[in-house]
């Protein structure tokens, strides 16, 4: 009797907490975009961006798994932590390409500052 | 209350106790994110970055307040650290970016200082040039110049010459161009003024060397025969020479252009045995020096 007080309670609460906290569709979308554009950018091919990468690629395997399960609201900040982790790799590829850039106009200014003779 | 009940009570007091006052690494983490972004670069290039990072860390701060240390606030503090290390990232490239920027102006300016000073150098080649072609210009003016003045001497010089052949002989030596006249034309023996004839045929001498090279200088040589007095012969050479020298003189030669010398019977050309031998050595001789080209 003790235990039945107890348990159906319980699977009540649970019951009603997956209910008030809708499925996070909206920010799963936005993180997968983020992952996808991630991937897009290249930053697989960037050391520190791969990292990030990853964790995002796997915050939201472990979200759609969560999701799947019923717990959404897990779900929508392990979707949000993996939208995060996404947007750091784009942040991290794009500094990348810049510092390939600015090291190139240094040359362009070494080169203009000092241009090569003609034998 | 059994003891074994009472030490697990104890036991989870103390734990929640812990709990309470230390926070979760997730939050110790986004906290020293936070605090590195603000010091940082962020602070200034990426401020909106950093409120955000400043805003996400706060509900996590609100969150552990409020329920301490729970998955939510892991979670919340996890996203904050993200968005911290975020706002690094983009001042990292915005101040990337300004940097390109400075250097395209820089390598712009100095494109067109090297543009500048490449047109400056063609203009000072095209004046150089420019130059060289108006100094070879005048140097071919010169060389026409100077050929038709060659072409003009020499065509006074043969104009002279030819002038000069039918006047006397005429020959070519080492010393110039030599005009024999023959002294019994021009003397009356053992005299030196100049038969009247003479002064005729001297005059026209003095026209053709007036008309040939204006550069050119006469020496009028004196000879005789081997008769008589050698000093007599030298003398009388040397007055006639001197006779011819001043009647050319007279005649429009200048000065300094002629001079004259006796050679007695010392230079002869025939045989002083015959009568006609010794008519050829009775003579003066004028030697005309070409000036300088």
């Amino acid at each position: 009797m003790f235990n039945r007080m107890f348990t159906i309670p319980g699977f009540v609460l649970a019951v009603s907490a997956c209910a008030s906290f809708p499925p996070p569709n909206d920010t799963m979308a936005s993180s997968l975009a983020s992952v996808r554009g991630a991937e897009e950018l290249g930053a697989a091919n960037v050391p520190q961006a791969a990292l990030q990468l990853q964790l995002a690629q796997e915050g939201l395997n472990k979200a759609k798994k969560l999701m799947a399960g019923g717990d959404n609201e897990q779900a929508h900040y392990m979707a949000l932590r993996a939208g995060n982790d996404a947007e750091l790799a784009i942040a991290l590829t794009r500094e990348n390409t810049a510092r390939g850039e600015a090291k190139s106009a240094e040359q362009r200014v070494d080169d203009a500052k000092s241009p090569e003779t003609t034998p | 209350m059994n003891p074994a009940k009472s030490i697990l009570l104890a036991s989870t007091l103390i734990l929640l106790g812990a709990c309470a006052h230390t926070a979760p690494n997730e939050l110790l983490s986004a906290r020293a994110s936070y605090d590195r972004a603000a010091a940082g670069p962020a602070n200034q290039y990426t401020p909106a970055d950093l409120h955000i990072a400043k805003e996400s860390l706060a509900r996590a701060e609100k969150s552990y307040t409020h329920d301490g240390d729970t998955v939510l606030v892991r979670d919340q503090a996890y996203i904050a650290q993200r968005k911290s290390e975020l706002a690094e990232v983009l001042a990292r490239i915005e101040m990337l970016r300004k940097g390109i920027a400075a250097s395209d102006q820089q390598e712009d300016a100095l494109t067109k200082q090297d543009a500048a000073k490449t047109k400056a150098e063609l203009a000072r080649t095209k004046g150089a040039l420019t130059a060289e072609k108006a100094q070879g210009a005048a140097t071919e003016k010169e060389l026409a110049i100077e050929k038709e003045r060659r072409a003009d001497a020499e065509k006074r010089a043969a104009q002279s010459a030819a002038d000069l052949a039918r006047i006397g002989a005429v020959k070519q030596d080492e010393r110039g161009t030599v005009i024999t006249l023959s002294g019994s034309v021009l003397f009356a023996s053992n005299k030196f003024e100049l038969l009247p004839a003479a002064q005729v045929k001297i005059g026209q001498v003095a026209e053709a060397l007036l008309a040939g090279d204006p550069g050119a200088t006469f020496v009028v040589e004196g000879h005789t025969d081997s008769q008589g007095k050698a000093a007599t012969n030298q003398t009388l050479s040397v007055n006639r020479a001197n006779s011819v020298r001043d009647y050319l003189v007279g005649h429009g030669i200048a000065a300094d252009r002629i001079t004259a010398a006796g050679f007695g019977s010392d230079r002869t050309i025939a045989d002083n045995k015959s009568a006609e031998g010794r008519a050829n050595n009775r003579r003066v001789e004028i030697v005309v020096k070409a000036g300088p080209r």
